[in-house]
């Protein structure tokens, strides 16, 4: 059993550090100000360094990296910016990694490489105003007309939703059949009848262009049914799996960003003649900090790692993301302690973590979800002892 | 590979490059490195001999002289208008071999950096780097009368002490404005014409141009002469803004700790305290900067320290030279003003 | 096709590591290593070259078994071929002896039309190499190029010198030596990043370069580390008492007295 990174996760870890600290560090602070999605020159840029087929293979333009680099490049990003961290695990985790699961010869050559390049950004919904963890209530519609299918509904809290062009849509066959009557559709921005709604002013992530999403009758090639049509749900269900790893490890990103700003200020203030980091009431926070980032971070490494060997990850996936999310919002709190006054100004960027990490209690399951998902496997392993 | 190391023979004598700035003045730290040379000659009981090649080098004899070299050997020619790699390293080599000095010191300017590890290769000889300190010591090991070279070590958070113990010559660049210039009456020059004809380019590198003056561009930080930096205490962007005119002021450029750059007072290019980044400028002064490990580490090798922040107890205000305890905008805008009314004046 | 050779070195990251209270060394289990920022820059040259007029860019490195990871790094910014130059022999060569034994390994594994050097290594600050290379090779070394242009085997480069700039015509073989403000590295695609890890690194030892043993490590270093101490960070720390004004009046009187300001 070896703990370490290997010869290419530190190197991913070394050029996803230098780009996010040299190309996005600026953006970061004017992305959550202004609620506005990064600049579309460096959406290409981190189209060239491969940032939008992290795990894609190479024919599709991807880097074909192990789910291991895949969480370094995540935390990194999200060190860095909340935001462009989220668009771009969403992107890789929900939207590309279920097309290539399962998706078609097809939908893998008109799909693949647009989005493993970054021509285009995807993204991923279940969600609507009235189903969110009860995902099998959704009430979008797809109805069979010939060779298409006739889309109607309405999405909602789409990341990437502004941005993006390309979206894995959830809707139902037959709202009879609940989970079963689940199909995902690969849905174009471009389709007639496909709008982007309100945009959503958020308390964090804010550089995130989430959304709301309409259909009003989008007719949908056949074809673009990901997966069989009746596996709609399943497909939903281990596209989170992979997404919570991802969302994990935006939550670690954001930790770190903090407990790195309160350790380098508890060693550089001075109250009482000395750093503020020597007393005990501040030196403890940064312990516990740290104690619960390296947890988290072995967790998420865990579940990685099991979905590379292509064990079953999704109890792993569910606690590694529970975990991470708890220790992010707590570092936040704790680092925004740390900086008393100066943390609660917006002068820093300390309550920018602290409005970012919130986020990732909420989506891709809350963490009573998570709990939910976790204890099932725990009846499940003892009802049958 | 053959080196030209003089093996055989008594060395004696320290030289130095008597350096011509910009084809039009002696630079400052040729003028700091004949003092210090002096010195060690003097301890040694040797001779000191400063070397000049240049453009009307007779212009520059009469300065050097007053700094008190036993000996200045000078060249002058229009090819020597400029420091050029195909006929300085040449000309000094063959006097090197000729006379046979102890202890040849350079300023650590970009034409000393150049010549003196060109020389060092052909003599085999070792060249300690960047010097910030020379002295004359015994070593058990190695011997009397040795030229002891300190030297800032990992990132400048070491000294480290160097000697050269077998090969000669003795071998040093060293910092500007680490010694004092002092002028010497005791001392009787000789001054010694050196013949030099230019020698025909061997057609590798060839001027298409004669070389031309340029605006001085921004000056990355790492090469300023003057720094003035600001960090948190400055308090707002409206203060920060003002560092530019002092720095104009002062010949110099802005810098900026970590908070300034998070708070978007200035950019991420003005942040001293990065990966690599290190600068060495004669003055540094620190508004309102307390002085976190990543800055201060970075500028410790500046010549002149000045802190100015409300904290005499501050990491920055313990490496200072001078320390001003006060706001840091109030004493911000007095330099302004005050420098303001000197130029005037 | 030009061939370029780059030297790498692998050196702690100074800026970010921690440091022995007493002697000041570096603590090497806090620093990571890294590939030195200006042989990045050397890099980048090689393969901006690259891009217009097509090379063959060959990495080499000396150092200790684990340099092979800033060789692995040169191979995913696109370097062809890695050549690591190790020996433990090689141990505790001063600026002279790395010299020779780059230049050795240059004449082994050559020859080159270009080789490019980083201006300084941060663990060392020497800046010696380049010059070094260009005495003992016999190869003209450029340095500060501005602007350059290559047409067969010629070189037009723009060149900042003190504060002049000049316009020159250089034949190949040619030394460049790149510093920071020279160009902007490149950021390394994650696709080059996973194959470089199955690069070839070639290896050389003291014996496959040639030379006496007394040219290199420590028996061929000319200089002596007699000593390291912990940079004393303490200055005389006068205070400037008075108000506002007298105190900037104080500061630059002091600034007149070391020569700062002069008029």
């Amino acid at each position: 059993m070896d703990l370490s990174l290997n010869g290419t996760q530190l190197m991913v870890r070394k050029a996803v550090r230098s780009f996010a600290r040299e190309a996005l560090e600026e953006w970061a602070g004017v992305l959550d100000r202004e609620s506005r999605p990064l600049p579309s020159e460096l959406t290409a840029e981190m189209g060239r360094i491969n940032l939008w087929g992290i795990q894609a293979p190479r024919e599709y333009g991807g880097a074909d990296l192990d789910g291991i680099s895949y969480t370094v490049a995540i935390e990194e990003l999200s060190r860095v910016s909340a935001a462009v961290g989220l668009g771009v695990t969403v992107h890789n985790s929900v939207c590309l990694a279920p097309l290539l699961k399962f998706g078609t010869q097809d939908q893998l050559n008109r799909y693949a490489h647009e989005l493993a390049s970054g021509k285009k950004i995807g993204g991923f919904t279940v969600t609507e105003p009235q189903a969110g963890s009860d995902a099998a209530s959704i009430c979008t519609t797809a109805v069979r007309k010939g060779d298409r299918y006739i889309i109607n509904g309405q999405k909602a809290f789409v990341t990437n939703g502004g941005t993006g062009d390309i979206f894995l849509v959830a809707a139902t066959l037959d709202p009879k059949k609940k989970a079963r009557g689940i199909a995902v559709f690969i849905m174009e921005k471009n389709m007639p009848g496909f709008e982007v709604g309100k945009v959503e002013d958020m308390m964090g992530v804010r550089g995130n262009m989430v959304s709301e999403l309409y259909f009003n009758n989008v007719s949908v090639p056949a074809e673009n049914i990901l997966g069989r049509a009746e596996d709609g749900f399943r497909v939903c269900m281990q596209a989170l799996d992979i997404g919570r790893i991802g969302i994990a490890a935006q939550a670690l990103g954001i930790g770190m960003a903090a407990y790195e700003a309160a350790a380098g200020y508890a060693a550089e203030r001075r109250q009482f003649g000395r750093p503020i980091g020597e007393f005990q009431g501040v030196a403890f926070k940064l312990a516990e900090m740290k104690t619960g980032l390296d947890a988290a971070r072995l967790l998420i490494y865990r579940a990685a790692h099991l979905k590379d060997k292509g064990l079953p990850y999704s109890v792993e996936s569910a606690m590694c993301k529970r975990y991470a999310s708890s220790v992010a919002m707590e570092v936040c709190r704790e680092a925004l302690q740390v900086f008393g006054g100066y943390g609660y100004v917006k002068d820093l960027p300390v309550e920018r973590y602290f409005r970012d990490a919130k986020i990732t209690e909420i989506y891709e399951g809350t963490s009573e979800v998570m709990n939910i998902i976790i204890g099932n496997a725990i009846m499940k392993e003892f009802e049958r002892m | 590979m053959k080196d030209a190391n003089i093996t055989g023979g008594e060395h004696r004598d320290i030289w130095v490059f008597a350096e011509i700035q910009d084809h039009e003045r002696v630079l400052e730290g040729a003028l700091e490195l004949i003092t210090r040379g002096r010195e060690l000659a003097d301890a040694l009981g040797e001779r000191l001999c400063a070397l000049i090649f240049a453009l009307n080098a007779e212009e520059y004899l009469p300065l050097i002289e007053r700094h008190g070299p036993d000996i200045i050997m000078y060249a002058s020619d229009p090819a020597l208008k400029h420091y050029d790699d195909r006929i300085i390293p040449d000309l000094f080599a063959g006097l090197i071999a000729e006379h046979r000095p102890s202890i040849v010191l350079f300023p650590s300017t970009e034409a000393g950096s150049d010549l003196a590890p060109r020389l060092a290769a052909r003599f085999g000889t070792g060249l300690t780097a960047h010097c910030t300190g020379l002295s004359i010591a015994d070593h058990p090991e190695y011997g009397k009368n040795l030229l002891l070279m300190e030297r800032p070590a990992y990132g400048g958070n070491a000294i480290a002490a160097v000697m050269c113990p077998h090969a000669r010559p003795q071998m040093a660049t060293v910092r500007q404005g680490v010694f004092e210039k002092r002028e010497r009456t005791d001392v009787k020059t000789e001054i010694v014409k050196l013949s030099f004809s230019a020698p025909g380019s061997d057609g590798r590198i060839e001027s298409l141009q004669a070389p031309l003056r340029r605006d001085r561009p921004a000056v990355p930080l790492e090469q300023a002469r003057v720094i003035v930096a600001g960090g948190r205490g400055l308090g707002s962007k409206k203060n920060f803004d003002r560092l530019y005119e002092l720095a104009s002021l002062l010949g110099g450029e802005t810098g900026a700790t970590r908070v300034p750059v998070f708070n978007r007072w200035c950019g991420e290019e003005r942040m001293i305290g990065q990966t690599g980044r290190t600068v060495r400028p004669r003055l540094y002064i620190g508004f309102g900067v307390s002085g976190q490990i990543q800055h201060t580490a970075s500028i410790v090798e500046s010549e002149i320290i000045v802190s100015i922040n409300t904290d005499p107890e501050s990491p920055l205000a313990e490496m200072s030279d001078y320390v001003v305890t006060d706001d840091a905008a109030a004493v911000l805008e007095a330099l302004i003003a005050r420098l303001k009314a000197e130029k005037q004046s | 096709m030009l061939s370029i050779l780059i030297c790498v070195k692998q050196v702690p990251d100074t800026g970010r590591a921690l440091f022995d209270l007493k002697t000041g060394a570096i603590d090497r289990a806090s620093a990571e290593n890294i590939v030195n920022p200006d042989d990045l820059h050397a890099l980048e040259t090689a393969l901006s070259i690259r891009d217009t007029v097509g090379a063959r860019i060959t990495a080499l490195s000396m150092g200790p078994p684990g340099a092979r990871e800033a060789l692995y790094e040169a191979a995913a910014y696109g370097a062809d071929r890695c050549v690591l130059l190790c020996d433990p022999r090689f141990a505790g060569s001063d600026s002279l002896a790395t010299s020779r034994a780059l230049a050795a390994a240059i004449i082994k594994t050559g020859p080159f039309d270009l080789i490019i050097t980083g201006r300084e290594a941060i663990d060392g600050s020497t800046g010696h190499v380049g010059y070094q290379l260009s005495e003992i090779l016999k190869i003209p070394l450029v340095t500060r190029i501005h602007a350059y242009n290559i047409e067969g085997r010629y070189i037009t480069i723009e060149r900042l010198y003190g504060h002049e700039y000049q316009k020159i015509r250089a034949s190949l073989p040619l030394i460049l030596s790149v510093g920071r403000e020279d160009n902007r590295v490149r950021f390394l695609r994650l696709a080059d990043i996973a194959v470089s890890s199955n690069t070839a690194i070639e290896e050389l030892s003291m014996d496959d370069i040639g030379g006496r043993e007394d040219e290199y490590g420590i028996t061929g270093s000319p200089t002596v580390v007699v000593d390291t101490r912990k940079f004393n960070h303490t200055r005389s720390r006068e205070s400037i008492e008075g108000g506002a004004t007298e105190k900037a009046r104080a500061i630059v009187q002091r600034l007149k007295k070391h020569g700062i300001l002069q008029y």
